[in-house]
């Protein structure tokens, strides 16, 4: 994986972020106790410098001053002069005692850069500081001790160094665990890609394989599957209908050319030949009506149908199929009865176009798949949930497990194969029903079939 | 009659056209919406037929700015196959009928003619006469010379629609959508059911047959005698 990759990655950007959050608050933690620990050891070291000039002052007190001089020779001769400083002066303010040769006067505690502190032996002083006092020794001239801040520097060296190696560390720890996680995301991902780019390639059967650990990539992974099972199924069905479509356009399409080059040898004239033409013409009606079903069923799952929905009476629906196909019916030798039970009208939101096709399929059918004496009902009702539409007939029936695939786009019967009909009627009525949102089922009546579309209610199909 | 034919496509354009003028109208062919709108407005043209889909100005945008317009010339619309919206589009934005591609060339001729020749039937006329049928509208009363016969409410309008176009063929689609208001083209035979039913009441105890059919095509009324 390459860098820029992996620094895309989330869980790498999620541990970046961290590993700042946590920088920052690691940085102001010892940005408080550096100045906290450096303030501290101020005060001791003034504490120290107070304590010092007491002992000093005692000593001046008791055994005067040429004592005290000799004191601080002594303390000079043990001390080091880089870290302690002493100038005893006499009353003129001339060099009595002391590892300095002079120093600018002050009152109180103040810093003293080293090269303000002459030296005794010429030295190039160093660079630390340090903290002096002056104080006035009664009658007998004045002192100046000071100490050097090389403790305080030493422990904000420290200090600084840890800080600076627990910084790092903490980045660096962060960092890694940026990589792993987002490598280990990654490498999951990436699985999810290569799928992806196979399904695209056109391998439909190619799956996101899942992690054993089962974390929320592994969620989106199944989801993932699924999703593409049901494409899948999708696809194949499609491919199925789009050569169920060929097939079944190819035999009127080549009937169609015969009886065009039946009429391009024929000796006889057009008048004589007008039943062929005729014929042909059918064929093309035919076709004509086959891609309009089609493209109806294609539109209405679409959906955009549903624009036009209104409140319609699924009752007048009924009487206006019913009122014109009794005489249908009965001119097949078959009754045809409407049953609308009880006075509720049976509204439901829908189109009353599409509706009235609906039923005129369902009819039709019964009436071209029966034979004469068969009886079809059409029955309207409303249950509590909703309007319901039957039609159902004593006719022969169809096999149980053909029953499922009557919806199908141009499934027919085996049987029936060689009947009328293009096999797009019952898939027009189940996507009328769709768009409707109504739930449609075809069950055994015992004999013949019935056919049940079961519609929302009013004021819930509404607002799907 | 005066047509006005809006049509891109040429070979279309060319057909209809031609057949409209051996049947003795006089048609002007354009293919651009926004050139048909301007003639349509510019000429008196007794009927505009406009293809759904056209280059420049659409054809439901070009009714609907004739419509706007204020013009009362009656439009056919042509539309596409499986359009299932284009008939309500096209009736909303103000066209008068509609027909779908691929047609017969008899059903355009037969919408043609239901267009243009609207006969001087006045929305108050209530009785409708053809030889020695009367039908009153009003009354419901359907007699042919002294007699009275019934016919049940589906049959009576087909009586009404057939005579409404007296002398003009209604096809079968026409019928399907003016009696049934089915918008689709049924499986069985319900027009010839009916049909048939309607000639026994009103045709088959009479001497001369009123009801001819015109084959392929659909049927009529004449005046005949």
């Amino acid at each position: 994986m390459k860098l820029a990759e992996l620094t895309r990655s989330t869980a790498f950007r999620l541990a970046a972020t961290f590993a700042c959050l946590f920088a920052a608050s690691v940085l102001v933690l010892f940005v408080f106790l550096y100045i906290q620990a450096g303030r501290d050891l101020e005060a001791r070291l003034g504490t120290r410098l107070n304590n010092a000039r007491a002992e000093f002052k005692r000593v001046h007190e008791h055994d005067g001053f040429n004592e005290l001089a000799g004191l601080v020779a002594d303390d000079v001769a043990v001390a080091d002069a880089a870290e302690n400083v002493y100038l005893l002066t006499g009353i003129d303010g001339d060099y009595v005692a002391g590892n300095r040769k002079s120093a600018p006067q002050f009152a109180g505690m103040q810093w003293l850069d080293a090269v303000k502190l002459q030296e005794l032996n010429g030295k190039v002083p160093g660079a630390q500081r340090y903290l002096c006092l002056w104080f006035a020794l009664a009658g007998d001239g004045s002192m100046l001790i000071g100490f050097s801040d090389s403790e305080i520097r030493q422990t904000r060296e420290v200090l600084l160094r840890t800080l600076l190696y627990g910084l790092l560390g903490t980045v660096l720890l962060a960092i890694g665990a940026g990589v792993f996680l987002g490598q280990r995301a990654q490498v999951q991902i990436d699985r999810v890609g290569r799928t992806l780019t196979a399904i695209k390639r056109g391998d439909l059967k190619a799956r996101v394989p899942l992690a054993a650990s089962g974390g929320d990539i592994d969620t989106v992974s199944r989801q993932i599957n699924a999703t593409l099972d049901q494409l899948q199924g999708l696809f194949q069905s499609l491919n199925q209908s789009s050569a169920d479509i060929a097939h079944d356009l190819k035999t009127p399409i080549g009937r169609l050319r015969q009886r065009l080059e039946a009429l391009r040898d024929s000796p006889g004239t057009i008048a004589e030949n007008r039943p062929v033409v005729d014929t042909a013409i059918d064929e093309v009606d035919k076709i004509v009506a086959t891609f309009e079903a089609l493209l109806s069923i294609s539109q209405l799952e679409a959906g955009a149908r549903k624009l036009r929905f209104k409140t319609v009476s699924l009752q007048t629906v009924a009487e206006n199929v019913l009122e014109a196909y009794e005489a249908v019916a009965e001119d097949a030798g078959m009754t045809l009865t409407l049953k609308a039970a009880g006075s509720r009208p049976s509204l439901l939101h829908g189109d009353s176009d599409l509706l009235s096709q609906l039923l005129v399929n369902l009819v039709e059918n019964a009436i071209r798949h029966c034979p004469a004496g068969t009886h079809i009902v059409v029955d309207v009702s409303t249950i509590v949930d909703g309007p319901v539409l039957k039609v159902s007939d004593d006719g022969p029936g169809i096999p149980d497990d053909e029953r499922e695939n009557v919806f199908r786009r141009l499934y027919r019967l085996e049987k029936s194969r060689t009947t009328l009909g293009n096999g797009l009627g019952l898939a027009l009525v189940k996507a009328i029903a769709d768009v409707h949102g109504a739930r449609i089922s075809m069950s055994d009546n015992h004999p013949g079939v019935v056919v049940e579309v079961m519609f929302a209610p009013l004021t819930l199909s509404r607002d799907p | 009659m005066r047509i006005l034919l809006i049509e891109d496509d040429r070979q279309t354009s060319a057909y209809v056209a031609k057949g409209l003028t051996e049947d003795g109208h006089v048609v002007d062919t354009l293919s651009d919406g926004r050139d048909g709108l301007v003639q349509a407005t510019g000429e008196p043209y007794d009927l505009v037929i406009v293809d759904r889909m056209l280059p420049g100005l659409d054809g439901l945008n070009l009714v609907k700015t004739l419509r706007g317009a204020g013009a009362k010339v009656p439009i056919l619309m042509l539309t596409s196959l499986g359009g299932v919206d284009d008939r309500v589009d096209g009736l909303e934005a103000g066209a008068d009928d509609y027909l779908t591609k691929p047609f017969a060339f008899s059903e355009l001729q037969a919408r043609v003619n239901a267009l243009g020749r609207r006969p001087p039937m006045r929305a108050e006329e209530s009785v409708l006469k053809a030889g020695d049928l009367e039908m009153d509208l009003i009354s419901r009363a359907v007699k042919r010379g002294m007699q009275r016969i019934d016919l049940q409410p589906r049959e009576f309008r087909l009586l009404e629609v057939l005579l409404r176009n007296k002398g003009r063929i209604v096809t079968r689609t026409m019928l399907l959508e003016r009696v049934w208001d089915f918008h689709f083209d049924p499986k069985t035979s319900v027009v010839e059911t009916h049909i048939s039913r309607l000639r026994a009441k009103i045709d088959k105890p009479f001497d001369n047959e009123l009801i001819q059919t015109v084959r392929g095509t659909g049927y009529t009324i004449n005046e005949t005698r």
